[in-house]
This record gives structure tokens, C-alpha cells and sequence, in this order.
């Protein structure tokens, strides 16, 4: 037998056994002091501590404020949005995954996913798992039926951003967005995961439309969260007893939520629908002023995007999700660019629980039977925010043409310049001009052509504005205003400068001038700095490196209309009009009237305007056609016949309209983009328009934008 | 040594009985509380089952070649087959059990035991070569090294503490050379720094030990309900049954925490007569590892003695927040299947060297210390 008979003994056996002993002795004792401590002496601070950890404030969402048309009608408002969540805790364990297979069933959430969210939050069994975000009522009353079968499943209702309209007015509208954490540091009164506007209204009043965001002082349940519970009407509450039956809530501790102010609109919103109906598959803009005080009635710009795909873009899906739910326009890359079903229709303001399942169903996509956003949603989503492969021949639909796309005006620069001209006396309205079809500098070099190669003959300047003679402008803008008056009139009238619309991410345009030239080609040599002559004939005619918005057009239009002062658009009714001092006179504003209306009548007497497509008996429509060159026209001469020139080269078609005796006065401008003519293209959009508006409101007095308080904290 | 195995039983065998108590208790929250009674009464049955097992083998053949060899081996192949995916079951991302039938097993249960075990044999036959350096000293260090790594590398890190804590008061007791353990201490503890420095979990329960009311949301909500539950209990407890914390507001209540569930409902008479039980239990063990008929029997009913001891004093100071939240079951007390029955087995082996001890001296050296 192996061992010794004396077990442990060797020298100092004694000593490290009393060692172990006082080791172990002393722990025991410092054990009992504590449970002294613990259970007799610091009993009523330790309790006291302890019940107060258990309040725990539970953050009651504010909703963002409700964006109204200048009819009242909502544009944008929060619905109850229901999340349905499982909190594992609650559900006994063997049952779990019963559970999880009853709710595919039920409402399509993949068990295996259910399962694996299950199981990455298996050390707080009374965290709320998402099960699925934003279900439909119907399965929302599904889940409520079968709730006996589904212990730990829950609802949560919380308020969700709806765009009634969907794509109508979206880019104005703006989206939201989930904040960054730069914001979140430097703003006050912003919580993690709320989502922000990025652009447009939504981005430019994200203070005024931001609530305050209450809370209510709850009794946190174990590690996890206090039950968000909904009753049989949707009603959120908290689960107020635990199964103790103690108190959840606690008295006295709760702040109410409050909702982020209402935005008034200047906006139209029939005629909104209406412009982007009529521009249909075109890639353009139509823009529609109060011409007396510079209020939006429509901003319209295609193709747009419908904002309501980045709110029901569910931002915690696991990313394998991919894997489950097979690519719906695989193969087929056109599918994305025909209307699905949701956009032929009109888009009607639906009305209560109507729209959230409409919501869920376009999220869709129409056709799948799924209720989940996401697939058509994460796609359409990647491609708007440029995470997608671009495709070039797919105009980008994030940029709202109207205000922040930049084009050369063409010839409807003539109605600038022709005011400018007219102002300055350089002209007056017996000036002419021969037009021979050709221009040249000083008699000799190279020819600028007139559109009209026979020639207009001698014309005035009305007559250069209803027939866009383009030799009468060569010669108004190289001989009698010259570059600087240009440039000294542009910085006047707003051209190359924002107008100040609130909206962010306006483009400016670009009136060229010396100045601009030779800092352009600084370092370059002093020929290719300099400004020449022919460069000052390009520009008048609206070529040559000169960019507009429309939105810049529709404010000059206002101009023309108004008496002469220059508008500041605004969509905010509580901004209220802001315009310059008169800058031209009557005499002149007689003059440009009389050629723009020319250019509208339609035949004999004298010949037929350009614009004579617009022409409105019994009602006095101005207007200027534009047909801006966006290639060489050597280029163009390239193809024989004009219906041979590739979309791409074709020119901008631009018509600048406004009516002048109906209130409101119609300030108009049409843009679209490869359109060829502006007679053609645009035009007839302007006169759809003027009819439709009028047709509509007959004789309007709502017109008459509220003149609110102005003040400062509109501002961000 | 009749007495002392009488003592070691009748204790054991109480705190058997308030564990199963306790446990019906904390499980009586909504779902299946009778089902887990049943559960537990099968574990503690097949302990004793396992205990009458052990206790009436001659404890000498554990030092036979093929049997601890086997033992041995068997534990490190657990260990290491628990780690494949399949295999072992994953339970709060920790892969520590293997299913078997309608019951998990816990190899690391089963390893501390092989752990006592190799080591009272080595310690045994190394005896003479106890104050050298490479035959004395390193070999015990590695074989403990091994088996606690593989515990470790199945996430646990309350396990592996215990194993190493067991593995240095047998090689103190056994005579090893008290400098390289001393000197060995600042190599363990930067090991264990480093295993809880790279683990971001196991940082933050460290600074919420130092400051529970800091984290109160996550990791230091357990302990600061631990404390609500010992301030609940005072001085007589609300009674069995009548605790309010187990009810979802003291996670673990009645596995790792049942102590704080013993402080609201027993009071600190139930604490400290907990307490008590275990310095009874484990100074009458002691004695009997201080009067084994050898050196062998001494260091195995040391070793074992030292295990549960330890593991006892460790979560207790735990959970009254003296120690860095780290989760392992209070001896006899808590539920889990594996840990009891092993529990019980060992008992049953310090019964055997118990009952074979020599007769007590007059002066017994160990007795007087403990």
C-alpha cells in the first residue's frame, strides 16, 4: 500500500495548516461582519438604494410635427407604428421555440431568425426582442387573437413618420434620417436612434419640427425593460403590476411628451400633384410662385423619391437577413424603373389605420405577400443614397431640380436682359435692330447665328421677345449693356445667387463675368484670362457657361409680374413675403409685358410668338421660350434630321410664364431637361398649369399667405 | 474517526435539505417550480446514491495506476469534447454542457474532481523530491495549468480560479516549498489581470464591484438586488417563500444567488447559520484529512475539502459584494445537476478516508489549528 503511516507530517507542517486555517477564518469572519452590515446595519440605506435603482425613466417619444399644405390639408404626419417583440423571459423555455414557429405562421417573421435574435440576447432573458417592425393591423389583431398561445410576446406602439402624399412633393418634403453622433453630442434634447431630417423641409426645420420628448419614471423589471404593453384598441401602457402584483409604475413621476410644432405650408398641394403628373416620365422641374409675394405653390422636380421608404426602413435588421429573402428584381434591372402598382395610382391623402397598411403593403412592393418593407425598401434605399452601383443612364433622383439643379437659361435670359437693357435706357422700345440671321463682331470674323436663319429683319425689342430674335439680343448685350451691366444687373435680380428659399442645399447658378474668368484661369496664360467679346454674345442669349435654376427664373418672372421687385420664395407661411425695393419702372415693365405677351398670341393678326402654345383667351398669360444648347452645335449638325439627335444632346427646354391679371398672378417656370424646344416641350406643361390652377380655384382669396410672426427661431 | 464522518454526513445532509428548500422557493415564480423540485430531488438522490458509491470504495484504489489514469483521461477528453460545436451546448455564450438524454452534464464538474485526485498521487509519489524546484514544484503546477486552461476555454473563469486556488493549498499543505508559491502568485495574477482586462464583460463587472450603483443598469444591477435582498431579510427574514426579489428582479436566484434568497427569506439567522455550517463542515473535514491513515488519503480529503470550502466562502462573498461578481454554485445549496452529485461524490470519499483513519492522538496537529 502505497503512502506513508505519518499522512502529513514534515518539518512546519504546523505552522502552514494554521496557515490555511487563519485564511480561511479570516474570510469567514469578514463574511459575517459583512452580512452584519448588510442585514442589520446599513439596512435601510441598502433598501433604499436598492428601490431607487429599481425607477428607471422610460423615454416617452415625442411626435414630430405635423407639415400642413396651404390648404390645411396633412402632408405629413406620425402614425401608431406596432412592433411586435417577444421578451424570452416571460415565455417558458421549452415553449420558445413553439413560439417562434406560431409567429411565421402568424406573421411571417423567419423562426430561425426569431431564434437566433433569441439567442444573441440570452444573457438578459427580459430584453424585448423585435420580432417584426411595423405590422399591420390585421396581423397586429392576429397576434392579439392567438396572444394565449404566444406567452412573452408583445406589441409596442410608438409614432412613426407618414408622407400621406408618398412621392408627391418628397424631395420638398425631405427625409429622416437616423442621427450621427456628432449631432446627438452637440444638439440638446435629442435621444440615440431618433431620426433627424436630411434635407429638404424636414432638414431645414428639424428644430421646429423636433418635440420634446417626455418620460414616465417605471419600475425596471429584472435586467430588462418595464412591458410595453397594448390593449385590445392599440393603446399602448405599461404592464403595471409584476407577478407579485407590485407596481410598475410609479406615481407622480411622469412628464407628457411634447409634440414638435406644425409647419404651414405655402404649397398647393392639387397643384403639386398636378405638376408632377404632367411632367410624367420627364426629367425636369415646374416651378409656380405667387408672383406678389414669392410664396411656393408648387415645387414639383422628376423623378423624385418617396421619403416614406427611409422611415420603414427597418434599422435593426440583422444583415444575413439577405440570405432568407431572395433579391426581388434580380435579373430584371428595368423592374425598379417601371411603376410598380402604388405609383400609377394618384396618390390620395388616406385617411387613419388605411395607411398603414397601405405603408406596409407599397413596402412590398404590391405583388409579394409579405408585410415586411424591407427588400424593395433596402434596395430602392441603396440606390437613393448611392450605395447601389450608379447607373448613368438613370437620372438621379435625390436632387430637386427646381431649386439645386443648375442649367444654361437660354433664351429665356432674353426677359433679363431685355429689362436690364430697357432699364438702364440703353433701349428703348423703338430701338432696333436688322437681324439678318447672322451676327458678327464689328462686321467681321466668325457668325453667331440667329435661330431663324432667314433673318427676323428689323425688329424691336417686343418683337425680339415674342420671336426670340437672337441678333437683337447679340447686339443689346455685346454693344449696349456689356459684360460688367450684366454682371451688376444678375447680382440685381438674384441670378447666380440664391434666392433664399428655406431649403437647404439651394444652388446658386452662374452668371459668368470677367472676374470670374480670370480667377477661373489663374495661372493660365493671359489670353485664356481674359474675357472677349464673343464670350459677351454667348451670354446673351443665356449660353456660354451661364447656369440658372428655375427656381431663379420663377423669381424674375415674379419680378415682371409684380411691379418690378424682387421675391424671396418661401414655403413656410409664417416667414411671410420678403421683397426688394422696385428695380425697374413701369415704362419698362410695360415693354418686357407687351413682348411676353406677344410671344403667347397665337396667330393673325401679327404671326404667332414661340410661346403661342400658352396663349389663354381672356386671360393675360406672359411668356418666354428657351431652348438652351447643351453640346456644340457642331455636335448637333452632326445628325441630319433633329429627331436623329440622341436624348443626351438635345437641348433644355425652358418656358418662363406668368399671368397677370388673375390673383394670385402665376409666376411659372418650366424645365425640362433634353425637352429639344422650348415651344414643344415646355410650353404646353405651363399652359396645363395656368388652366388647371385657375380652373380649380376660379376666383381664390386663401391666397393671402399668413402673415405671421417672423422671427428668428424659424432659423436653424 | 466515526464521529467526524457522522458530522461531515448530518452537515452536508443539512445543508442538502435548505438547498432543496431554497430552490423550490426561488423557482416558485410562475413557471414549472414543482417540475425543478423533482429535478432537484432526482440530483440530490442520485448523489447519495453516488456518496454510499464512493464512501464504501477503499480510497486507496483511486491511487491505482489504471484508475486515476482513467479518471484523468476521461476528464480531459470531456473537456476538450465539450468544446465542439454540436457536441457541447451553448448556454448564455458559454459552451460548458453536453446534453445528455433530458439531462446537461458539466465536465468541468467532473474535472475538479480528476484535478484533486492527479494531484494527491503526484503529490504523494513526488514526496521526496516535495522542496525541488522541477520534480517538486513545476510538475503540479502544469497538470493544474492544463486543466484549468481547458475549463477556461470554455469561457468560465470561476471554475479555473477554484481549481488553481485548490491546486496551491494542496501543494502547501503537501509540502512544497512555500517561496515558489509566493513567487508564482504575481504570474497568476497577471494572467488573471489580463484575462479580465481583454474581456470587456468581465472589466465591467470589475468596476461595477467597485462601484455597483455606477452600472446599475447592467452590470452592477445583480449585486445591488443582492444587497436590496440581504437588507430585505434583516435580522429573522420574511419566511420561506415570502421573498420578493427572486421574482425577476435578482437574476440567478436560484442558482448561483440563492445566498441573497437565503438573506431575504432566513434573515441573518439563515446566513449565519450558513456560514457556521460551512466552518463546521469544513473543520471537521480538515480533522479527518489531518488524521488519514496516510499521506495519500490526507491530500485527497484535503484537496477536497479545500474545493468546496473555498467555492463556498467565494460566492458567498460575492454575493454580499465582496468579491468581483463571478458566477459558481454555492456547495450543496444551489440547483445544478452536475455540481451536486459530484459534490456528493467527494463526500462520500471523505467519508471513506474518515472511516479508515487511524485512531485519533492525543494531540492531534491539524484539529487545534482548524
Amino acid at each position: 500500500m502505497p503512502g506513508s503511516k505519518k499522512p502529513l507530517r514534515y518539518e512546519g507542517v504546523e505552522l502552514r495548516v494554521q496557515l490555511v486555517a487563519l485564511l480561511m477564518t479570516l474570510a469567514l469572519s469578514v463574511l459575517c461582519l459583512q452580512l452584519w452590515r448588510l442585514q442589520m446595519v446599513h439596512l435601510a440605506e441598502f433598501r433604499a438604494l436598492a428601490e431607487d435603482n429599481r425607477v428607471w425613466p422610460k423615454r416617452l417619444k415625442s411626435e414630430r410635427g405635423v407639415i400642413y399644405a396651404n390648404d390645411g390639408t396633412v402632408l405629413a404626419d406620425n402614425r401608431a407604428s406596432a412592433d411586435v417583440v417577444l421578451v424570452p423571459g416571460e415565455c417558458p423555455k421549452e415553449r420558445l421555440p413553439g413560439v417562434c414557429e406560431s409567429l411565421e405562421r402568424i406573421i411571417e417573421a423567419p423562426a430561425d431568425l426569431t431564434l437566433a435574435k433569441i439567442q444573441e440576447s440570452a444573457g438578459e432573458p427580459f430584453t424585448q426582442i423585435t420580432v417584426k417592425r411595423d405590422v399591420s393591423k390585421s396581423a397586429l389583431m392576429r397576434v392579439e387573437e392567438h396572444s394565449y398561445d404566444l406567452p412573452g410576446v408583445f406589441t409596442v406602439v410608438h409614432p412613426q413618420r407618414r408622407y400621406r402624399y408618398g412621392k408627391t412633393a418628397g424631395q420638398v418634403l425631405g427625409y429622416l434620417n437616423e442621427i450621427t453622433q456628432e449631432e446627438f453630442d452637440s444638439w440638446d434634447n435629442y435621444s440615440k436612434g431618433d431620426l433627424v431630417g436630411r434635407s429638404g423641409l424636414e432638414g431645414r426645420y428639424e428644430k421646429w419640427l423636433h418635440g420634446r420628448d417626455g418620460y414616465m419614471h417605471v419600475t425596471k423589471y429584472a435586467a430588462g425593460l418595464p412591458q410595453l404593453r397594448t390593449d385590445a384598441r392599440g393603446v399602448p401602457y405599461i404592464a403595471e403590476r409584476d407577478s407579485l402584483g407590485n407596481t410598475l409604475e410609479e406615481e407622480g413621476m411622469r412628464q407628457e411628451p411634447a409634440a414638435g410644432k406644425p409647419l404651414h405650408l405655402t404649397l398647393d398641394i392639387q397643384l403639386q400633384t398636378y405638376c408632377e403628373e404632367i411632367l410624367g416620365n420627364e426629367t425636369g422641374a415646374i416651378v409656380v410662385l405667387d408672383g406678389d409675394t414669392g410664396a411656393v405653390l408648387a415645387l414639383a422636380s422628376m423623378p423624385g423619391y418617396d421619403p416614406n421608404i427611409f422611415v420603414n426602413r427597418d434599422f435593426g435588421a440583422p444583415k444575413r437577413k439577405k440570405k432568407t429573402e431572395p433579391k426581388e428584381n434580380a435579373g430584371a434591372p428595368d423592374a425598379q424603373t417601371a411603376p410598380g402598382p402604388e405609383e400609377k395610382e394618384t396618390p390620395k391623402p388616406a385617411d387613419g389605420q388605411e395607411a398603414s397598411n397601405a405603408q406596409a403593403a407599397a413596402g412590398s412592393g404590391g405583388a409579394a405577400p409579405t408585410a415586411d418593407s424591407t427588400p424593395r425598401g433596402n434596395d430602392e434605399l441603396r440606390e437613393l443614397l448611392g450605395l447601389a452601383k450608379p447607373d448613368p443612364s438613370r437620372p438621379n433622383r435625390m436632387i430637386h431640380r427646381g431649386y439645386a439643379g443648375q442649367y444654361p437659361p437660354g433664351s429665356i435670359f432674353k426677359v433679363f436682359l431685355a429689362a436690364a437693357a430697357l432699364e438702364e435706357g440703353l433701349i428703348t422700345p423703338e430701338t432696333t435692330f436688322f437681324c439678318p440671321g447672322h451676327f458678327q463682331i464689328g462686321g467681321k470674323g466668325n457668325s453667331w447665328y440667329c435661330w431663324r436663319h432667314s433673318g427676323h429683319g428689323s425688329v424691336t425689342v417686343v418683337e425680339a421677345l415674342a420671336y426670340s430674335c437672337d441678333v437683337f439680343f447679340y447686339n443689346v448685350g455685346l454693344n449696349k449693356l456689356g459684360v460688367e451691366r450684366i454682371a451688376k444687373w444678375a447680382h440685381k435680380l438674384g441670378m447666380s445667387e440664391k434666392t433664399g428659399i428655406d431649403l437647404p442645399g439651394e444652388m446658386p447658378g452662374l452668371i459668368p463675368d470677367p472676374e470670374w474668368k480670370r480667377l477661373l484661369n489663374k495661372g493660365k496664360p493671359v489670353w485664356e484670362q481674359n474675357w472677349h467679346p464673343g464670350e459677351t454674345v454667348n451670354l446673351s442669349i443665356g449660353q456660354g457657361g451661364a447656369t440658372t435654376t428655375p427656381l431663379q427664373n420663377a423669381v424674375l418672372m415674379a419680378s415682371i409680374l409684380n411691379g418690378g421687385v424682387r421675391v424671396r420664395p418661401y414655403l413656410n407661411q409664417e416667414l411671410g413675403p420678403q421683397n426688394s425695393e422696385r428695380l425697374f419702372s413701369e415704362a419698362t415693365l410695360a415693354t418686357v409685358i407687351k413682348g411676353m405677351r406677344l410671344c403667347v398670341e397665337d396667330g393673325p393678326p401679327a404671326p404667332s410668338g414661340t410661346g403661342h402654345v400658352a396663349y389663354t383667351p381672356g386671360m393675360a398669360v406672359l411668356g418666354k421660350t428657351g431652348s438652351a444648347q447643351v453640346v456644340s452645335l457642331k455636335v448637333q449638325k452632326m445628325f441630319k434630321r433633329p429627331e436623329d439627335v440622341p436624348r443626351k444632346y438635345r437641348e433644355h427646354a425652358w418656358f418662363v410664364a406668368g399671368v397677370l391679371d388673375r390673383q394670385p398672378k402665376l409666376a411659372i417656370c418650366v424645365l425640362v431637361e433634353h425637352g429639344f424646344h422650348g415651344a414643344e416641350a415646355a410650353a404646353p406643361l405651363a399652359k396645363k398649369v395656368i388652366d388647371f390652377y385657375y380652373a380649380k380655384t376660379g376666383s381664390r382669396e386663401t391666397m393671402t399667405a399668413r402673415q405671421g410672426d417672423t422671427d428668428g427661431d424659424v432659423l436653424r | 474517526m466515526k464521529h467526524e464522518t457522522t458530522i461531515v454526513l448530518s452537515l452536508v445532509a443539512a445543508l442538502s435539505l435548505v438547498g432543496v428548500l431554497m430552490v423550490y422557493s426561488a423557482s416558485a415564480v410562475g413557471g414549472d417550480a414543482v417540475g425543478m423540485l423533482h429535478r432537484e430531488l432526482f440530483f440530490v438522490l442520485i448523489g447519495l446514491v453516488f456518496m454510499t458509491l464512493s464512501a464504501r470504495f477503499d480510497y486507496h484504489r483511486w491511487n491505482d495506476r489504471w484508475i486515476y489514469r482513467s479518471v484523468t483521461g476521461l476528464a480531459l477528453a470531456l473537456l476538450l469534447i465539450v468544446l465542439v460545436p454540436g457536441i457541447g451546448v451553448k448556454v448564455d455564450g458559454a459552451r460548458r454542457w453536453m446534453q445528455i438524454g433530458g439531462f446537461r452534464f458539466q465536465p468541468s464538474e467532473f474535472a475538479k474532481f480528476a484535478l484533486i485526485l492527479l494531484l494527491a498521487v503526484k503529490l504523494n509519489e513526488n514526496r521526496e523530491y516535495a522542496k525541488r524546484l522541477f520534480r517538486g514544484f513545476l510538475p503540479p503546477v502544469g497538470i493544474a495549468c492544463v486543466f484549468a486552461g481547458l475549463v477556461l476555454a470554455e469561457r468560465d473563469l470561476g471554475i479555473p480560479a477554484m481549481m488553481i486556488g485548490t491546486a496551491g493549498a494542496m501543494m502547501f499543505l503537501g509540502g512544497v516549498r512555500w517561496q515558489f508559491l509566493l513567487l508564482s502568485v504575481a504570474p497568476g495574477a497577471a494572467g488573471l489581470f489580463a484575462l479580465v482586462w481583454f474581456a470587456p464583460h468581465r472589466l465591467r463587472r470589475l468596476f461595477a464591484f467597485i462601484n455597483p450603483w455606477d452600472y446599475r443598469d447592467d452590470a452592477g444591477w445583480q449585486l445591488i438586488q443582492s444587497f436590496a435582498a440581504f437588507a430585505r431579510g434583516s435580522l429573522l427574514g420574511r419566511g420561506v417563500g415570502a421573498g420578493e426579489q427572486k421574482h425577476g428582479y435578482l437574476p440567478a436566484a436560484h442558482t448561483d444567488f440563492i445566498f441573497p434568497v437565503i438573506g431575504e427569506e432566513l434573515g441573518l439567522v439563515g446566513t449565519l447559520a450558513i456560514v457556521i455550517v460551512f466552518a463546521c463542515l469544513a473543520r471537521t473535514a480538515y480533522r479527518i484529512a489531518a488524521n488519514a491513515p496516510d499521506r495519500f488519503g490526507a491530500l485527497l480529503a484535503s484537496g477536497i475539502t479545500t474545493m468546496f470550502t473555498m467555492q463556498a466562502v467565494f460566492i458567498m462573498m460575492v454575493t454580499t459584494g465582496l468579491l468581483p461578481t463571478k458566477g459558481l454554485p454555492l456547495p450543496f445549496i444551489s440547483y445544478g445537476g452536475t455540481a451536486l452529485v459530484m459534490q456528493l461524490t467527494l463526500i462520500g470519499i471523505l467519508i471513506n478516508v474518515g472511516l479508515q483513519a487511524r485512531a485519533p492522538e492525543p494531540t492531534p496537529l491539524l484539529v487545534h489549528a482548524v
